[in-house]
Protein backbone atom coordinates (compact mmCIF):
# COMPACT_ATOMS: atom_id res chain seq x y z
CA UNK A 1 0.00 0.00 0.00
CA UNK A 2 1.43 3.40 -0.98
CA UNK A 3 1.99 6.41 1.24
CA UNK A 4 -1.08 8.55 1.87
CA UNK A 5 -0.27 12.24 1.66
CA UNK A 6 -2.01 15.47 0.72
CA UNK A 7 -0.40 18.21 -1.36
CA UNK A 8 -2.10 20.81 0.85
CA UNK A 9 -0.43 19.17 3.84
CA UNK A 10 3.02 20.14 2.54
CA UNK A 11 2.16 23.85 2.48
CA UNK A 12 -0.01 23.79 5.59
CA UNK A 13 2.56 25.20 8.00
CA UNK A 14 3.23 28.28 5.83
CA UNK A 15 -0.47 28.90 5.21
CA UNK A 16 -1.28 28.61 8.92
CA UNK A 17 1.57 30.96 9.88
CA UNK A 18 0.65 33.59 7.30
CA UNK A 19 -3.00 33.56 8.35
CA UNK A 20 -2.18 33.42 12.07
CA UNK A 21 -4.32 30.39 12.86
CA UNK A 22 -4.34 29.09 16.44
CA UNK A 23 -4.18 25.37 17.26
CA UNK A 24 -7.97 24.83 17.21
CA UNK A 25 -8.31 26.54 13.84
CA UNK A 26 -5.46 24.43 12.48
CA UNK A 27 -7.19 21.23 13.67
CA UNK A 28 -10.41 22.35 11.94
CA UNK A 29 -8.59 23.08 8.68
CA UNK A 30 -6.60 19.83 8.81
CA UNK A 31 -9.78 17.84 9.41
CA UNK A 32 -11.33 19.52 6.35
CA UNK A 33 -8.32 18.71 4.17
CA UNK A 34 -8.06 15.09 5.35
CA UNK A 35 -11.83 14.56 5.64
CA UNK A 36 -12.85 10.90 5.39
CA UNK A 37 -9.24 9.73 5.57
CA UNK A 38 -7.63 11.05 8.77
CA UNK A 39 -9.05 12.88 11.77
CA UNK A 40 -6.90 15.00 14.04
CA UNK A 41 -7.59 16.15 17.57
CA UNK A 42 -6.03 18.28 20.29
CA UNK A 43 -3.84 16.78 22.97
CA UNK A 44 -2.40 18.79 25.85
CA UNK A 45 0.93 17.61 27.14
CA UNK A 46 3.36 18.89 29.75
CA UNK A 47 7.10 19.00 29.38
CA UNK A 48 9.11 17.51 32.21
CA UNK A 49 8.93 19.74 35.33
CA UNK A 50 6.70 22.21 33.51
CA UNK A 51 3.51 23.39 35.16
CA UNK A 52 1.67 24.57 32.09
CA UNK A 53 0.50 22.23 29.41
CA UNK A 54 1.22 22.75 25.73
CA UNK A 55 -1.15 21.89 22.90
CA UNK A 56 -0.30 19.30 20.26
CA UNK A 57 -2.20 18.00 17.27
CA UNK A 58 -2.47 14.23 17.21
CA UNK A 59 -4.12 11.56 15.10
CA UNK A 60 -7.51 10.55 16.41
CA UNK A 61 -8.73 8.28 13.63
CA UNK A 62 -7.58 7.01 10.25
CA UNK A 63 -9.51 5.14 7.56
CA UNK A 64 -9.00 1.37 7.42
CA UNK A 65 -7.26 1.53 4.04
CA UNK A 66 -4.48 3.82 5.31
CA UNK A 67 -1.43 2.00 6.59
CA UNK A 68 1.25 4.46 5.58
CA UNK A 69 0.72 8.13 6.38
CA UNK A 70 2.82 11.20 5.72
CA UNK A 71 1.98 13.80 8.33
CA UNK A 72 1.29 17.38 7.24
CA UNK A 73 3.84 20.14 7.87
CA UNK A 74 2.44 21.60 11.07
CA UNK A 75 4.24 23.15 14.03
CA UNK A 76 1.83 21.57 16.50
CA UNK A 77 2.77 18.02 15.56
CA UNK A 78 4.94 16.64 18.32
CA UNK A 79 6.66 13.32 18.81
CA UNK A 80 5.44 13.18 22.39
CA UNK A 81 1.82 12.99 21.27
CA UNK A 82 1.47 11.44 17.85
CA UNK A 83 -1.65 9.45 18.61
CA UNK A 84 -4.70 10.21 20.68
CA UNK A 85 -5.18 7.65 23.48
CA UNK A 86 -8.49 6.71 21.82
CA UNK A 87 -6.95 6.36 18.36
CA UNK A 88 -8.65 3.92 15.98
CA UNK A 89 -7.04 2.88 12.70
CA UNK A 90 -4.54 0.66 10.92
CA UNK A 91 -1.50 2.91 10.56
CA UNK A 92 1.71 0.91 10.50
CA UNK A 93 4.13 3.44 9.04
CA UNK A 94 4.26 7.08 9.96
CA UNK A 95 6.36 9.65 8.12
CA UNK A 96 7.22 12.67 10.20
CA UNK A 97 7.03 16.18 8.76
CA UNK A 98 10.15 18.02 7.57
CA UNK A 99 9.37 20.95 9.87
CA UNK A 100 10.16 18.82 12.93
CA UNK A 101 13.55 20.15 14.06
CA UNK A 102 14.62 17.32 16.32
CA UNK A 103 13.34 14.02 17.64
CA UNK A 104 14.25 12.69 21.02
CA UNK A 105 13.98 8.93 21.10
CA UNK A 106 12.81 8.95 24.71
CA UNK A 107 10.12 11.41 23.76
CA UNK A 108 9.21 9.32 20.77
CA UNK A 109 8.89 6.35 23.01
CA UNK A 110 6.32 8.01 25.20
CA UNK A 111 4.53 9.27 22.11
CA UNK A 112 4.37 5.78 20.73
CA UNK A 113 3.34 4.32 24.02
CA UNK A 114 -0.16 5.59 23.35
CA UNK A 115 -0.21 3.38 20.32
CA UNK A 116 1.52 0.59 22.12
CA UNK A 117 -0.94 0.92 24.94
CA UNK A 118 -3.73 0.12 22.58
CA UNK A 119 -1.86 -2.81 21.14
CA UNK A 120 -0.92 -4.23 24.47
CA UNK A 121 -4.26 -3.78 26.17
CA UNK A 122 -5.90 -5.61 23.30
CA UNK A 123 -3.19 -8.21 23.24
CA UNK A 124 -5.23 -10.71 25.21
CA UNK A 125 -8.39 -10.39 23.19
CA UNK A 126 -7.23 -9.75 19.66
CA UNK A 127 -4.05 -9.51 17.66
CA UNK A 128 -1.39 -7.06 18.72
CA UNK A 129 -1.56 -3.92 16.60
CA UNK A 130 1.44 -1.70 16.61
CA UNK A 131 3.39 0.84 14.65
CA UNK A 132 6.01 -0.87 12.49
CA UNK A 133 7.99 2.03 11.16
CA UNK A 134 8.73 5.67 11.87
CA UNK A 135 10.42 7.64 9.09
CA UNK A 136 12.50 10.61 10.22
CA UNK A 137 13.51 13.24 7.65
CA UNK A 138 17.10 14.13 6.84
CA UNK A 139 16.72 17.64 8.26
CA UNK A 140 15.48 16.34 11.60
CA UNK A 141 18.11 15.86 14.27
CA UNK A 142 17.85 12.52 16.01
CA UNK A 143 18.81 12.51 19.65
CA UNK A 144 19.25 9.02 20.90
CA UNK A 145 21.24 6.84 23.19
CA UNK A 146 23.90 5.11 21.17
CA UNK A 147 23.13 1.44 21.47
CA UNK A 148 25.07 -1.69 20.60
CA UNK A 149 24.90 -3.51 17.29
CA UNK A 150 23.26 -6.90 17.21
CA UNK A 151 25.33 -9.14 14.95
CA UNK A 152 23.36 -12.17 13.84
CA UNK A 153 25.44 -15.05 12.46
CA UNK A 154 23.85 -17.54 10.05
CA UNK A 155 24.62 -21.17 9.18
CA UNK A 156 25.98 -20.21 5.74
CA UNK A 157 28.53 -17.90 7.34
CA UNK A 158 26.74 -14.70 6.46
CA UNK A 159 26.03 -12.04 9.07
CA UNK A 160 23.34 -9.44 9.53
CA UNK A 161 23.86 -6.32 11.61
CA UNK A 162 21.30 -4.02 13.11
CA UNK A 163 21.59 -1.09 15.43
CA UNK A 164 19.88 -1.31 18.76
CA UNK A 165 18.41 1.79 20.29
CA UNK A 166 17.50 1.15 23.85
CA UNK A 167 14.92 3.26 25.50
CA UNK A 168 12.61 2.74 28.35
CA UNK A 169 9.02 3.73 28.74
CA UNK A 170 6.11 2.75 30.83
CA UNK A 171 3.17 1.06 29.20
CA UNK A 172 0.11 1.03 31.36
CA UNK A 173 -2.11 -1.96 31.55
CA UNK A 174 -5.81 -1.26 31.63
CA UNK A 175 -7.46 -3.45 34.24
CA UNK B 1 43.26 -7.69 19.51
CA UNK B 2 41.58 -11.07 18.87
CA UNK B 3 38.65 -12.74 20.55
CA UNK B 4 39.43 -13.88 24.07
CA UNK B 5 38.13 -17.39 24.66
CA UNK B 6 39.19 -20.40 26.68
CA UNK B 7 39.13 -23.97 25.34
CA UNK B 8 37.88 -25.10 28.74
CA UNK B 9 34.96 -22.70 28.37
CA UNK B 10 33.79 -24.43 25.20
CA UNK B 11 33.16 -27.71 27.01
CA UNK B 12 32.22 -26.22 30.36
CA UNK B 13 28.47 -26.75 29.94
CA UNK B 14 28.80 -30.49 29.26
CA UNK B 15 31.18 -31.05 32.17
CA UNK B 16 29.03 -29.09 34.60
CA UNK B 17 25.96 -31.08 33.58
CA UNK B 18 27.77 -34.40 33.89
CA UNK B 19 28.97 -33.52 37.38
CA UNK B 20 25.61 -32.02 38.38
CA UNK B 21 27.18 -28.75 39.53
CA UNK B 22 24.89 -26.10 41.00
CA UNK B 23 25.15 -22.40 40.08
CA UNK B 24 27.50 -21.47 42.94
CA UNK B 25 29.87 -24.28 42.09
CA UNK B 26 29.82 -23.37 38.39
CA UNK B 27 30.53 -19.74 39.27
CA UNK B 28 33.52 -20.72 41.40
CA UNK B 29 35.00 -22.92 38.66
CA UNK B 30 34.45 -20.27 35.96
CA UNK B 31 36.21 -17.68 38.10
CA UNK B 32 39.12 -20.10 38.56
CA UNK B 33 39.29 -20.80 34.81
CA UNK B 34 39.16 -17.13 33.79
CA UNK B 35 41.25 -15.91 36.73
CA UNK B 36 42.95 -12.57 36.04
CA UNK B 37 41.04 -12.09 32.80
CA UNK B 38 37.31 -12.18 33.54
CA UNK B 39 35.38 -12.25 36.79
CA UNK B 40 31.84 -13.58 36.87
CA UNK B 41 29.20 -13.03 39.50
CA UNK B 42 25.73 -14.27 40.37
CA UNK B 43 22.63 -12.22 39.69
CA UNK B 44 18.94 -12.86 39.15
CA UNK B 45 15.99 -11.55 37.17
CA UNK B 46 12.26 -12.07 37.09
CA UNK B 47 11.11 -14.07 34.13
CA UNK B 48 7.59 -13.19 33.10
CA UNK B 49 5.10 -15.94 32.69
CA UNK B 50 1.79 -14.80 31.26
CA UNK B 51 -1.36 -16.82 31.65
CA UNK B 52 -3.34 -15.59 28.64
CA UNK B 53 -6.62 -17.22 29.69
CA UNK B 54 -6.65 -15.69 33.14
CA UNK B 55 -5.06 -12.36 32.14
CA UNK B 56 -2.55 -13.09 34.82
CA UNK B 57 1.14 -12.37 34.93
CA UNK B 58 3.70 -13.56 37.43
CA UNK B 59 7.44 -13.29 37.71
CA UNK B 60 9.61 -16.31 38.37
CA UNK B 61 13.04 -15.60 39.85
CA UNK B 62 15.86 -17.02 37.79
CA UNK B 63 19.48 -17.09 38.94
CA UNK B 64 22.13 -16.36 36.34
CA UNK B 65 25.88 -15.95 35.96
CA UNK B 66 26.98 -12.58 34.56
CA UNK B 67 30.15 -10.59 33.91
CA UNK B 68 31.44 -8.48 36.78
CA UNK B 69 34.88 -7.45 35.61
CA UNK B 70 37.01 -7.83 32.50
CA UNK B 71 40.75 -7.10 32.22
CA UNK B 72 41.61 -3.92 30.32
CA UNK B 73 43.38 -5.81 27.50
CA UNK B 74 40.22 -7.74 26.57
CA UNK B 75 37.83 -5.99 24.22
CA UNK B 76 36.31 -9.05 22.53
CA UNK B 77 35.06 -11.91 24.70
CA UNK B 78 33.45 -15.23 23.88
CA UNK B 79 31.34 -16.34 26.80
CA UNK B 80 31.72 -19.93 28.05
CA UNK B 81 29.06 -22.54 27.32
CA UNK B 82 27.09 -22.41 30.55
CA UNK B 83 23.42 -23.08 31.23
CA UNK B 84 23.26 -20.15 33.66
CA UNK B 85 24.19 -17.49 31.12
CA UNK B 86 21.12 -15.58 29.95
CA UNK B 87 20.70 -12.60 27.59
CA UNK B 88 18.43 -10.92 30.16
CA UNK B 89 21.36 -10.25 32.54
CA UNK B 90 24.75 -10.26 30.87
CA UNK B 91 26.48 -7.65 33.02
CA UNK B 92 26.47 -6.94 36.72
CA UNK B 93 25.35 -3.42 37.74
CA UNK B 94 28.87 -2.73 38.98
CA UNK B 95 30.50 -4.05 35.77
CA UNK B 96 33.94 -2.67 34.96
CA UNK B 97 35.79 -3.32 31.74
CA UNK B 98 36.52 -2.16 28.22
CA UNK B 99 34.59 -4.81 26.31
CA UNK B 100 33.46 -3.80 22.85
CA UNK B 101 32.28 -7.15 21.51
CA UNK B 102 30.52 -9.90 23.42
CA UNK B 103 29.92 -13.29 21.80
CA UNK B 104 27.08 -15.30 23.27
CA UNK B 105 27.48 -19.06 23.87
CA UNK B 106 25.96 -21.58 21.44
CA UNK B 107 24.06 -23.29 24.26
CA UNK B 108 21.81 -20.22 24.55
CA UNK B 109 18.56 -21.43 22.98
CA UNK B 110 16.83 -18.11 22.46
CA UNK B 111 17.55 -14.39 22.55
CA UNK B 112 14.60 -12.05 22.76
CA UNK B 113 15.27 -8.49 21.61
CA UNK B 114 12.54 -7.41 23.97
CA UNK B 115 14.33 -8.62 27.08
CA UNK B 116 18.04 -8.22 26.28
CA UNK B 117 20.04 -6.73 29.15
CA UNK B 118 19.89 -2.93 28.87
CA UNK B 119 23.53 -2.74 29.85
CA UNK B 120 24.57 -3.98 26.38
CA UNK B 121 24.37 -0.35 25.33
CA UNK B 122 27.85 -0.01 26.85
CA UNK B 123 29.33 -2.36 24.25
CA UNK B 124 29.40 -2.06 20.48
CA UNK B 125 28.59 -5.53 19.23
CA UNK B 126 26.57 -8.40 20.59
CA UNK B 127 27.20 -11.50 18.49
CA UNK B 128 24.45 -14.10 18.39
CA UNK B 129 25.52 -17.57 17.17
CA UNK B 130 23.58 -19.24 14.32
CA UNK B 131 22.14 -21.97 16.56
CA UNK B 132 20.40 -19.41 18.76
CA UNK B 133 16.85 -18.38 17.90
CA UNK B 134 16.53 -14.62 17.71
CA UNK B 135 13.15 -13.09 18.41
CA UNK B 136 12.60 -9.43 17.64
CA UNK B 137 8.87 -8.92 18.01
CA UNK B 138 7.47 -5.90 19.83
CA UNK B 139 9.95 -3.49 18.33
CA UNK B 140 9.39 -0.49 16.15
CA UNK B 141 11.72 0.25 13.24
CA UNK B 142 13.06 3.77 12.91
CA UNK B 143 14.18 4.88 9.46
CA UNK B 144 16.34 7.95 9.28
CA UNK B 145 16.61 9.53 5.85
CA UNK B 146 20.13 10.85 5.36
CA UNK B 147 21.05 13.97 3.42
CA UNK B 148 22.61 11.85 0.63
CA UNK B 149 19.33 9.99 0.13
CA UNK B 150 20.42 6.83 1.91
CA UNK B 151 18.41 5.41 4.78
CA UNK B 152 19.78 4.21 8.08
CA UNK B 153 17.72 1.83 10.14
CA UNK B 154 17.43 1.40 13.85
CA UNK B 155 15.21 -0.54 16.10
CA UNK B 156 13.58 0.79 19.18
CA UNK B 157 12.78 -1.44 22.04
CA UNK B 158 10.01 -0.64 24.44
CA UNK B 159 10.70 -1.71 27.95
CA UNK B 160 7.33 -2.38 29.43
CA UNK B 161 6.59 -1.86 33.04
CA UNK B 162 3.19 -3.28 33.74
CA UNK B 163 1.39 -1.13 36.25
CA UNK B 164 -2.33 -0.55 36.74
CA UNK B 165 -3.83 1.96 34.34
CA UNK B 166 -5.76 4.66 36.12
CA UNK B 167 -8.83 6.00 34.40
CA UNK B 168 -9.59 9.70 34.89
Amino acid sequence: MSTFMKEEGKMFSKTAASLGWDVDRQIKELNNIYSGKVEFSRYNYSEYLERHSRPAICINWSADDIEDLELPECKFIRMIALFDPNYVGNIKTIRLPYCLKSVNVDEMCSGLSMRMLQGLSEHFVSKDIKLHKVVIRSGTKLKSVEGCTIVREFEDGSIKKEKLVITQCTVYERI
Amino acid sequence: MGTFMLKAGETFGIKAEMLGLDIDHQLKILNDLYHGKVEFDKDSFLENKIDVKRHYRRGIKRDVICIKWVADDIDDLKLPECEYIAAQVLFKESYKGKLRTLRLPRCLKKVDFYTIDLKVKYIENLVIPPETEYVDDNVCKIEKENADGSVSEMKMRLECDWVPYLDD
